[in-house]
C-alpha cells in the first residue's frame, strides 16, 4: 500500500536519455523553489537516480522570456540569454559547455538535470537533496534575482480595504493632556489639546510659559496640499500654514536593501515589530539580501539567521534611521507660513527636495520686521545606522551641524552650532552597552567670546554583576569663566553598589565634591502602580545629614509624583500631577495617559439581524483575536481590544484571525483584513459585525464548457469559482440577487440569472441550456 | 456498511499523463474537543504543484478493527454517539492553488441538548486535482479523469466527564508477540499510551485510540514467558493538548493471564 500511490501517480516518459531510447520509470516530485520572500512549487521528476527540473518552467520563473523552437530552448533576460539544444544536448550560450546528459527530452518536456543546473547557475541556485528544495541566491550574478515571480505580500505589506475612513464631524471628541509642576517659586502648569471638531482638528497648547491654537484641517491623501492650519503657532505667528508635507509622522521613506553574508544556505528573515518583512536563503558562499522598509524615525529590524538543517537561531538587531526631514526621492515638501508678529507681518517660507534614497536638500527663507533670512541645507543618511545634517542661515551667518548614529550597542548624538554674533557651542552624548557594561559620556562647550565660556565633562558606567548586583561609578566635570573673572571649577564623583531584593533596590553610595567627601544609601521599592525612594548621605566632615524622599503614584485617572529634598539652604518641595481627560459623544473619562492623541477599540459583536448596526441583545464576541500592524492591542475587561497613542491620521491594518472566530457560520462584514484611518482627538470604535451568512449549494446545469473555466460573478460585487461537478457556494444574506456565469479565458458573461435568496434556500441551480428557455 | 481505506482510497482508476502532484496535508490529525470549548479548527494546506477542489463532509464512523485489519467503519460508532447532526463547520468545499492554506472552522451546536456522552464524527477530506482552464478541454474528460483522495480525521466530544472502561483480550499469539485486542465498554472512548507491566516493570507502552475495538501489537520479553501481564492506561498522547488531557479520565487497569 505504501508504494501503491506513488506507484499510480507515477507516470511513464519515452525518454531519449542516454544514446540509446530506452524505456523509464519517472516519479514526479514537487519540489520546492525557495526564491527570496518566498516558496513555489516547481515540477521536477526522478529517475530513481537523478532529479530533473522543467527547464522552461524554471528560466520563466527566473524572470526569462522563454521560446522554445523545436528541439532548442532560448531564455532570454535584460543582460543574457541562454540557450539550450536538446537535439545537440549542450548548452549553446553564454559559453559553450557540452552539458550531454544533464539535458534530457520527453514527452513535449524539456528537462534538466540537478547536475545541470549547477553548471548552468553555478551557485547562484543550490540542490537540496535532502529537503528537494531548490535555494536560490538573492545575489544571483546570472539571473535577474529581483525578476522573480512576485512573491504574494504579506498581510501587513498589503493593506485590507479601507473600511473606515476618516470620519469628520462638527463635534467628534477631544483628548486633554494636562499636567501641573510646584517647585519652589514656580509654578508650571498645561493643557494639551488634540480634538476632532469642525470636520477637521483642534490642537491646543495653553501653558504659563506659551499658548498655541491652531485649527488643521487636513487632507492627508493629497499630493499637493496636506494641511491648511490657521491660528496662534507656537513661534508666535498668528496667521495661515499650508503645506503638503505628510501629515503621518510614521510613514514609509523608502526601501532599504540590507545586504550581508552568513553561513551558506542559512534562512534568514528580517523582522520589524514582531512581524516577518522579508526571509531569504543564503547562496552557497553566504551572501544574502532582504528589502526592509524604512518608516521616519528609527527602525529596528532584527536579523534572524538559521543554519540549514536547523539549529539555534541567532538573532541581530540593526539600527536604520530615517530622519523626518528626509524626503522620498523626487519629491518636494513646502511649508509656507504667514501672518503677523506683535510688530508686524512675518513670512516663512520652506522647501525639501529628495534628490536621492538618502539625501535631501532644503532651502527656505524668511521675512519678518525683525528678521529676514535665507538658509540652505541638507540631511544625508551616509550609512543605515547615521545621519548627518547642515543648515546655513544667513545674513545671520548660523551655521548648524548635527550626527546621529544609533547601532546596536551604541549611539552617539553629536550638535555643534556657530552663530557670527551669538557665539558657538556644541554638544556630544555618547552611551554603548556590550554585555553586562554600559558607559555612558556627555560633554558640551560653549563659548560666546568674550563674555563667558563653558565646559562640561560628565562620564558614567555601569555594570550588572550575576545575581542582580550593579555597580556604577560616575563623575562630573564642569569649568566656567566669565568676562573678568577666574575661572571657575567645580567636580563630584560618585560610586555605588546595589542589590535588589524582592520588589527593592538599594545602593551603598560613596562620593566626594571638592575636597568634601560622603557615605549614603539609596533605595528603590515599587509596588502595584506605587513606588518610594529615597537618598541620604552624610558628610563625613561636618556630619551633616542631606537626603530626599519621593513617592510616585499611578491611579486609574492621574499620576501624582512628589519630592521632598533636604540641601544645605533647607528642604526643597516639589510636586507633579500629570493625567488625561477624553471628551466624546459616548461620554468622558480619566485616565493616566499622557500624549496621547488618538486610539482605537475593536468591537466585535455578533450581529444576528445582519443590519450592520449593533443593537440591543447583540453580544460582544470576547474571544476573537486580531493583529494590528504597527501598534498594539490590549483586551479590556468587556472582551473588546483596546490600542492607544496612535499616530493621528494614519492608516493601520487590522488582521482577523479567522481561527479565533468560534461560530463557522460567522462571517466578518468588513472582510478578515482591513484598514483603518486613526481620527485625531478621540478613541475611533471600529464596529466588525459578525453576520450568520446563508450557504447556499450551487449548481451549473448543462453548461458547455469544463466548470472550472466558469466563475459565478453576485451582482458584480463578488465572483466564486465553479468546481468541476459544476458546484458553487454562496454565501449571502437574504435578498435578491443577479447572478452571471462568466467564463475566465474569455471573459465573456454567458449566462445571468435572478435569484431570490432567503433563509430556507439551501440550493440553486443554474441551467445553461438554452433550448430548456 | 461501507469500508475505506485508512487514510486514501483511489475513486477512480482512469490515470492519463499526470500534470501535476497532488499532496493535501490536514492538521491536525484527529481532534478531541470538551463541552467547555466545543469548538476547533483543521488547516488544510496543499503541498502540491497543482489546484485541488477539496470537497469536506462530517460523517458517523470510527477507526476500528475489524477482521485484524483496522480501517474506517463508517455509519458505525458503538456506544459513542453520531456528531454529524450537530455539527457545524464552514467551509464545506473550497480550492486551495499550490502553497495555500484554508481554515476550516467547527462548532458542536446545541451540546447542551446532546446525551452526555462521547460522540464522533469522521471528517472527511476529498481532494481532487483541478486543472489549469484551458481551450482544449472537453467538459466531459475533464470533469471523469481524475484521482478522488480520502484524507479522514476523526473528531470527538466528549459531553461530560469522561470514564472510559477498556476490556482486553488476546486475540492471537504469534511466538513473543501477542495481539491484544482492547474494546470500550461504555460511551467514551480511550485516547492515550498503553503501558504493558510484568510485575510491575514496564515491558513496553503504545499510544492508540479505542473508539469501539481495538487491536495492539505486544512484544514480550525474551526469557521465560510472563503467566500474567497487567494493561496501565494514561491520557498522553501524541498532538493532545494539555488542556484536554488533563479533562480526560484513565481507565482501570486490565490485567491478562497468558496462557502457556
Amino acid at each position: 500500500m505504501r508504494y501503491l500511490i506513488p506507484g499510480l501517480m507515477a507516470w511513464a516518459l519515452w525518454p531519449a536519455y542516454g544514446q540509446q531510447p530506452s524505456e523509464k520509470l519517472f516519479l514526479e516530485v514537487p519540489m520546492m523553489l525557495d526564491a527570496p520572500g518566498q516558496q513555489q512549487v516547481i515540477r521536477t521528476w526522478h529517475d530513481g537516480e537523478h532529479f530533473f527540473v522543467d527547464a522552461v518552467m524554471l528560466l520563466e520563473k527566473l524572470g526569462f522570456n522563454v521560446r522554445v523552437d523545436q528541439l532548442k530552448v532560448t531564455a532570454l533576460d535584460a543582460n543574457r540569454l541562454i540557450a539550450l539544444d536538446y537535439a545537440l544536448r549542450q548548452q549553446l550560450a553564454p559559453l559553450v559547455q557540452v552539458l550531454g546528459n544533464n539535458l534530457l527530452y520527453a514527452d513535449g518536456r524539456f528537462l534538466l538535470s540537478t547536475a545541470g543546473l549547477e553548471r548552468v547557475f553555478g551557485s547562484d541556485i543550490h540542490f537540496d537533496e535532502d529537503r528537494l528544495h531548490l535555494r536560490i541566491s538573492t545575489s544571483a550574478q546570472l539571473f535577474d534575482a529581483a525578476a522573480l515571480h512576485h512573491r504574494r505580500p504579506l498581510w501587513a505589506e498589503a493593506p485590507g480595504p479601507l473600511q473606515f475612513g476618516r470620519q469628520r464631524s462638527l463635534w467628534g471628541g477631544l483628548m486633554l493632556n494636562w499636567q501641573f509642576h510646584r517647585q519652589p517659586g514656580y509654578l508650571q502648569a498645561g493643557v494639551n489639546i488634540t480634538g476632532s471638531v469642525m470636520a477637521g482638528t483642534l490642537q491646543a497648547f495653553l501653558g504659563t510659559s506659551r499658548q498655541a491654537v491652531t485649527y488643521l484641517y487636513d487632507r492627508p491623501q493629497s499630493k499637493h496640499l496636506t494641511r491648511l492650519e490657521i491660528g496662534r503657532f507656537a513661534d508666535g505667528i498668528s496667521g495661515v500654514r499650508l503645506s503638503n508635507r505628510p501629515l503621518v509622522r510614521r510613514q514609509l521613506q523608502r526601501i532599504h536593501v540590507i545586504k550581508g553574508r552568513t553561513e551558506p544556505h542559512s534562512l534568514v528573515a528580517a523582522h520589524v515589530s514582531g512581524h516577518v518583512i522579508d526571509q531569504v536563503q543564503a547562496d552557497a558562499h553566504g551572501w544574502y539580501q532582504l528589502r526592509a522598509p524604512l518608516w521616519y524615525g528609527t527602525n529596528v529590524v532584527e536579523l534572524r539567521t538559521r543554519r540549514l538543517g536547523g539549529g539555534h537561531e541567532t538573532v541581530r538587531r540593526q539600527y536604520h534611521l530615517a530622519d523626518h526631514a528626509l524626503a522620498e526621492p523626487g519629491r518636494f515638501y513646502y511649508d509656507i507660513k504667514g501672518g503677523r508678529l506683535p510688530f508686524g507681518p512675518a513670512l516663512d517660507g520652506v522647501i525639501n527636495y529628495g534628490l536621492a534614497n538618502a539625501l535631501t536638500v532644503r532651502a527656505g527663507a524668511g521675512l519678518g520686521p525683525d528678521h529676514t533670512w535665507l538658509e540652505t541645507g541638507g540631511i544625508w543618511n551616509p550609512l543605515p545606522f547615521m545621519s548627518l545634517s547642515a543648515s546655513l542661515r544667513w545674513p545671520i551667518g548660523h551655521f548648524a551641524a548635527s550626527v546621529h548614529t544609533w547601532r546596536s550597542g551604541l549611539s552617539l548624538s553629536g550638535h555643534w552650532y556657530d552663530r557670527q554674533h551669538g557665539g558657538s557651542g556644541s554638544q556630544l552624548q555618547i552611551a554603548g552597552i556590550k554585555g553586562p557594561v554600559s558607559v555612558n559620556l556627555s560633554a558640551s562647550q560653549y563659548r560666546n567670546e568674550p563674555l563667558w565660556q563653558s565646559q562640561t565633562l560628565s562620564p558614567s558606567a555601569w555594570i550588572n554583576i550575576p545575581g542582580g548586583m550593579i555597580l556604577r561609578a560616575m563623575w562630573h566635570y564642569e569649568r566656567s569663566r566669565h568676562r573678568d573673572q577666574a575661572s571657575h571649577t567645580r567636580q563630584h564623583w560618585r560610586m555605588s553598589a546595589g542589590m535588589p531584593v524582592a520588589r527593592t533596590h538599594t545602593f551603598l553610595n560613596v562620593g566626594g565634591r571638592g575636597k568634601y567627601w560622603f557615605v549614603g544609601l539609596e533605595g528603590f521599592v515599587a509596588l502595584r502602580g506605587w513606588s518610594m525612594g529615597f537618598t541620604a548621605n552624610v558628610d563625613m566632615q561636618s556630619g551633616l545629614i542631606t537626603g530626599g524622599i519621593s513617592i510616585q503614584a499611578d491611579t486609574p485617572i492621574a499620576t501624582l509624583a512628589m519630592r521632598a529634598h533636604q540641601v544645605n539652604a533647607g528642604l526643597v518641595h516639589t510636586q507633579s500631577l500629570h493625567g488625561q481627560v477624553t471628551v466624546d459623544r459616548n461620554g468622558w473619562s480619566l485616565n493616566r495617559d499622557v500624549h496621547q492623541e488618538s486610539a482605537a477599540r475593536l468591537i466585535v459583536f455578533r450581529d444576528s439581524n445582519s443590519n450592520g448596526r449593533r443593537d440591543s441583545g447583540e453580544p460582544l464576541l470576547p474571544n476573537i483575536r486580531a493583529q494590528l500592524y504597527h501598534a498594539n492591542w490590549t483586551r479590556d475587561k468587556d472582551g473588546t481590544l483596546h490600542a492607544t497613542h496612535l499616530d493621528p491620521f494614519n492608516t493601520y491594518q487590522v488582521r482577523i484571525l479567522e481561527a479565533s472566530v468560534r461560530d463557522p457560520r460567522l462571517q466578518p462584514a468588513t472582510g478578515y483584513a482591513f484598514s483603518f484611518v486613526a481620527d485625531p482627538g478621540k478613541t475611533k470604535h471600529l464596529y466588525v459585525p459578525m453576520q450568520p451568512l446563508l450557504q447556499v449549494a450551487g449548481r451549473i446545469v448543462n453548461p458547455d464548457r469544463p466548470p472550472s473555466r466558469l466563475r459565478v460573478r453576485i451582482s458584480t460585487d463578488a465572483e466564486v469559482p465553479v468546481y468541476r461537478d459544476g458546484g458553487f457556494t454562496l454565501l449571502l444574506q437574504a435578498g435578491r440577487y443577479e447572478l452571471s456565469v462568466a467564463d475566465v479565458l474569455t471573459r465573456k458573461t454567458l449566462h445571468t440569472q435572478q435569484v431570490h435568496i432567503d433563509p430556507q434556500t439551501r440550493e440553486l441551480n443554474i441551467n445553461m441550456d438554452r433550448s430548456s428557455e | 456498511m461501507h469500508r475505506y481505506l485508512l487514510l486514501m482510497c483511489l475513486g477512480l482508476s482512469a490515470v492519463s499523463l499526470c500534470r501535476g502532484q497532488a499532496a493535501l496535508s490536514v492538521t491536525p490529525a484527529y481532534a478531541v474537543i470538551m463541552r467547555d470549548a466545543p469548538h476547533g479548527i483543521f488547516t488544510l494546506r496543499n503541498n502540491g504543484t497543482e489546484s485541488v477542489e477539496v470537497v469536506i463532509k462530517a460523517r458517523f464512523g470510527v477507526i476500528a478493527t475489524q477482521d485484524s485489519t483496522t480501517e474506517v467503519v463508517l455509519d458505525e460508532g458503538g456506544n459513542l454517539g453520531d456528531l454529524s447532526p450537530h455539527l457545524v463547520f464552514f467551509p464545506d468545499r473550497c480550492i486551495l492553488a499550490p502553497g495555500d492554506e484554508r481554515v476550516v472552522r467547527y462548532m458542536v451546536d446545541n451540546a447542551a441538548r446532546m446525551a452526555k456522552t462521547g460522540h464522533i464524527t469522521l471528517m472527511h477530506f476529498e481532494m481532487q486535482e483541478r486543472a489549469a482552464a484551458s481551450l482544449e478541454q472537453v467538459p466531459v474528460v475533464a470533469s471523469a479523469l481524475s484521482i478522488v483522495y480520502n484524507l479522514v480525521a476523526p473528531l470527538v466530544f466528549i459531553n461530560g466527564e469522561s470514564r472510559p472502561v477498556l476490556a482486553a483480550k488476546v486475540a492471537r499469539a504469534k511466538g513473543r508477540e501477542l495481539i491484544v485486542e482492547l474494546a470500550a465498554q461504555n460511551a467514551w472512548p480511550f485516547l492515550g499510551g498503553v503501558t504493558v507491566t510484568h510485575q510491575g516493570t514496564p515491558l513496553q507502552r503504545i499510544e492508540t485510540a479505542v473508539y469501539t475495538r481495538r487491536q495492539v501489537h505486544v512484544q514480550l520479553p525474551d526469557g521465560p514467558r510472563p503467566d500474567q501481564i497487567t494493561l496501565l492506561f494514561d491520557t498522553d498522547y501524541t498532538g493532545m493538548t494539555a488542556a484536554v488531557r488533563r479533562q480526560l479520565a484513565t481507565p482501570p487497569s486490565v490485567t491478562l493471564t497468558l496462557l502457556p
